[in-house]
């Protein structure tokens, strides 16, 4: 299964999300890929950390940029899951990837910028659609205030149930510590000590494989 | 390793995900040419469009409060006075205060 984390706008946290999806999926046993499309090579750093590391399990992460349509149909055929970090606009990598792809995550943080992205994305998923009609798209809110007095979070979910073409799934990826801690370490948060931080990366892992 | 054979119809399906992926960052794709950096700067005009949202304008809008708790104390009086939820009744209170705000400039 290829997955897709994209977005139309950065610092949503996809490197955080594939770096820590990837883990998760490799701790229950799958042969997971991880393809950094992503000139910053944040997903690419922090598997060299881990190798360093010598965490287990190992996460094998291929850096390529430009087409990525035939590397992930290829690296398909290997792996049981290959999870796709691209950069947070419009490029080429997230649109060949679309076009491969059997998810696409769309994440976004509840703010008025980062919300305004989805008319893009939703006119990206219906090109792509055109290559790929099985293309599923589904949208995670990222980065969510810990506060629970605020609304955005819900103001967010109706919004995004503007874009029929975007699945919103239950699991919210709150703003935490957690996250950020692990990344210099190589590590996911399901091998940190945040047991919240932990069970939203089991939740998203369900509800993406389920 | 095995050779794969491409079919024309595979080929033409490449070329035209190849296309899709280079319709990605048009602006920066192109080199910028012919900009008078000293030329005037007019407004834009946009053409009416029948659909608010098509002109850039939000359908929804997020709130922060930041440190008003009396403002948000006041939005949960005012809705219980009117016998409204919170999001209609900011709604409504912000139509009025802009109306009030529009008029004071005619």
């Amino acid at each position: 299964m290829i997955i897709v984390v994209g977005s139309e706008k950065g610092g949503v946290g996809k490197s955080t999300v594939v770096t820590n999806l990837a883990v998760e999926l490799a701790k229950r046993g799958r042969r997971v890929a991880v393809v950094d499309g992503d000139r910053q090579r944040s997903t690419a750093r922090w598997a060299v950390d881990r190798e360093e590391a010598g965490h287990q399990p190992r996460i094998f992460v291929v850096e390529k940029l430009g087409s990525l349509h035939e590397t992930l149909r290829e690296l398909d055929e290997g792996y049981d899951v290959v999870l796709v970090d691209v950069a947070g606009k419009d490029s080429k990598e997230m649109r060949t990837a679309m076009t491969a792809a059997h998810q696409l995550l769309v994440l976004t943080q509840s703010s008025q910028f980062d919300l305004d992205t989805l008319v893009t994305v939703d006119k990206l998923i219906e090109t792509a659609r055109d290559f790929n009609p099985e293309l599923r798209v589904r949208g995670a809110l990222t980065r969510v205030s810990t506060n629970a007095f605020e609304s955005e979070s819900a103001d967010a979910r109706e919004y995004l149930s503007d874009y029929p073409s975007i699945e919103p799934l239950r699991t919210v990826l709150y703003e935490r510590k957690a996250y950020r801690d692990v990344v210099g370490e190589g590590l996911g948060v399901v091998e940190w000590k945040n047991p919240k931080a932990a069970r939203e990366i089991r939740g998203l892992v369900e509800e993406l494989m389920g | 390793m095995a050779i794969k054979k491409r079919s024309a119809s595979d080929r033409a399906r490449d070329e035209a995900i190849e296309a899709f992926g280079n319709g990605a960052e048009p602006l920066l794709a192109q080199p910028i040419v012919g900009i008078d950096r000293n030329a005037p700067v007019r407004p834009k005009v946009t053409p009416e469009l029948s659909d608010s949202r098509d002109k850039g304008n939000p359908r929804t809008m997020l709130l922060r409060f930041d440190e008003d708790r009396e403002l948000v104390d006041l939005l949960a009086v005012v809705a219980k006075l009117e016998g409204r939820k919170k999001h209609p009744m900011a709604l409504r209170a912000l139509r009025i205060g802009l109306e009030q705000v529009r008029d004071s400039y005619e």
